[in-house]
């Protein structure tokens, strides 16, 4: 099988901009959570798309770094929940108070499918290649990773631009919040104490390539994904799903267990999400060092797993696995090998877990280009 | 690479029949669970658990968040089920649920070529052994509230995939120089035994 490689990364998150300062964020144990939210600075244009605001800078960014100009033929993968929902939600909630016009209202639901985003972004880089959009809740930019690597593979492209994206919404807000799901506090994975997620919004783009692509700053070696078939809204108690996402990404990989540096949790503070995966992390993976950095950036939902690879694709270059950040007393309920204090080591696979609604669970393994340090 | 079709189902319209299980369905998962029921009847010997399913979709669950931001707007009430219900993949969660699949699963939304990526994400999930058994499903219902935008076809159209080629079999491939029909996965629906369909890989 063909090797897979991520050669430029970008991220917008409420860290601010840039994957650099992300990762200074994360490093600096650095919270840009506010009231239980993870807003971007806003910079946006009144009017304009929120989210393919959001979205273009991370791609220039991932652009610029690996060198790519994009090319008509080059493949698109992206991931959302709500797409450009800024651009319709008022209008629509304003129409049912009776504050606009139904003419207005279909204008701004022009917006309202999916798949205008992905119409957006090929616009803007001129790209009539291969493009579609995932929608697996929070393991979507997971899986469009993954489904990068099997496009490179399978020959239907030689080079993909992959990315994920979601923006703050009433949708979400008033929704999570209706399943009492959300924290005002910043978020405590795997605390005994944690009270909730903190929702947040962002971008992270890549471009991923096959045989030839020079400077990698990954392998993307391994992918599973899974289904619970247990409950539309929590996970499966004892981490099933997650167990055998993880798993096959292993396999996918060719290694085990033991080859594992770091495991990037899902972790999102909710108390059923995190006993879930603590759970199927320790059975699958031992005492290998586990962590979340959901308390730095929040919740970004389907651009949640995009977020958190850029995340490991810095911690891969700089040798150093970031704690959980605001664990302060672990739940002794979940067995899993939490950090606590930035470790400093060479790492040579890191294996990114994510969990979704409807029970979707999708698997990375990041390794070092190149072998093993 | 090149996959049989065990089998392949069209669906117009959804069950109308008051199942207890369906209370809290949408109209996709009403559809959508009524096509896989077809699919499951003509391959009885199917181990469900660790097939997979992939749904693609040009609209998917627009109808239930135009209910619960309506919900919210006007009655000041978030209600819980409409939200989860509203999610995209709310379908593909449900359909798991009630048919006990635990193999990979995956949403797609695209205006206008959500069954084709449904189908050559399949096509790619076999080839790389993420599964032996795969299910492309498209589903779509109107959307009142968008009364301009087109829709590609109403109703679900689902095929049961596996890695073999069978010659005696409908077979599907991917072919660079084929053209695309606009509804694959409804021509297999329709396709006689033996039939070959080759998809280009981008529609």
């Amino acid at each position: 099988m063909s090797s897979v490689y991520i050669t430029g990364m970008g991220a917008v998150s409420c860290a601010g901009f840039g994957a650099a300062r992300l990762w200074r964020a994360v490093l600096a144990d650095e919270s840009n959570i506010e009231r239980g939210l993870g807003r971007v600075p806003d910079t946006a244009e009144p009017g304009a798309s929120r989210a393919a605001f959001l979205a273009r800078a991370a791609f220039e960014e991932a652009l610029a770094q690996a060198g790519w100009r994009p090319a008509p033929g080059d493949g698109l993968i992206l991931a959302t929940t709500t797409g450009q929902i800024d651009l319709w939600e008022q209008p629509l909630r304003d129409f049912f108070t009776k504050q606009t016009s139904r003419d207005a209202l279909e204008r701004a639901l022009h917006h309202q499918p999916l798949g205008s985003l992905t119409e957006t972004v090929q616009r803007e880089l001129g790209l009539r290649g291969p493009a579609m959009l995932l929608t697996s809740a929070c393991s979507a930019s997971t899986q469009a990773l993954a489904m990068a690597a099997l496009w490179i593979r399978s020959g239907a492209v030689r080079r993909c631009l992959v990315g994920g994206v979601e923006v703050l919404s009433g949708l979400t807000i008033e929704g999570f919040k209706s399943l009492q799901l959300l924290s005002e506090a910043t978020c405590a994975p795997f605390d005994s104490a944690r009270s909730g997620i903190n929702l947040s919004e962002g971008a992270a783009f890549f471009c991923v390539e096959g045989a030839g692509a020079r400077e990698p700053l990954c392998e993307l070696r391994g992918w599973g994904f899974s289904s619970d078939a247990f409950h539309v809204t929590s996970p499966h108690p004892e981490g099933r799903g997650c167990f055998e996402a993880m798993n096959a990404a292993l396999k996918t990989a060719g290694i085990g267990p033991r080859d594992v540096s770091w495991v990037h949790c899902h972790g999102t503070g909710s108390a059923a999400n995190d006993l879930s995966e603590g759970i199927a992390v320790y059975h699958l993976l031992g005492d290998t060092p586990a962590s979340s950095t959901k308390a730095i950036h929040g919740h970004a939902l389907a651009a949640s797993g995009a977020l958190e690879a850029v995340i490991c694709l810095s911690a891969l270059r700089d040798g150093v696995i970031p704690p959980t950040h605001n664990l302060k007393s672990p739940d002794p309920k979940i067995p899993a090998s939490l950090i606590r204090e930035a470790v400093r080591k060479p790492l040579d696979h890191i294996l990114k877990n994510t969990l979704g609604f409807g029970g979707n669970n999708a698997a990375l393994v990041f390794s070092r280009a190149g072998g093993p340090a | 690479m090149k996959a049989s079709v065990v089998a392949a189902a069209r669906i117009e319209n959804a069950t109308e029949e008051l199942r207890p299980e369906f209370r809290r369905a949408t109209a996709n998962m009403k559809l959508c669970a009524s096509a896989l029921e077809r699919l499951f009847e003509q391959a009885p010997a199917l181990d469900r658990r660790s097939c997979g399913l992939v749904l693609g979709t040009s609209f998917g669950e627009l109808e239930t968040t135009s209910d619960f931001l309506g919900t919210l707007a006007a009655q000041g009430v978030a209600r819980p089920l409409l939200f989860q219900n509203s999610l995209h993949n709310a379908t593909t969660g449900f359909l798991s649920l009630h048919f006990k699949m635990q193999g990979p699963t995956a949403t797609l939304c695209d205006r206008a070529h959500a069954g084709h990526y449904a189908l050559t994400t399949a096509l790619l999930w076999l080839e790389a052994g993420l599964t032996d058994w795969v299910i492309a499903i498209e589903c779509d219902t109107p959307v009142p509230a968008l009364p301009h935008e087109p829709l590609p076809r109403a109703g679900a159209a689902a095929a049961l995939l596996t890695r073999s080629d069978d010659e005696g079999r409908l077979t599907v491939e991917l072919d660079a120089r084929a053209t695309a029909p606009p509804d694959p996965l409804g021509w297999l629906a329709s396709a006689p035994s033996g039939g070959r369909l080759k998809l280009p890989f981008a529609p």
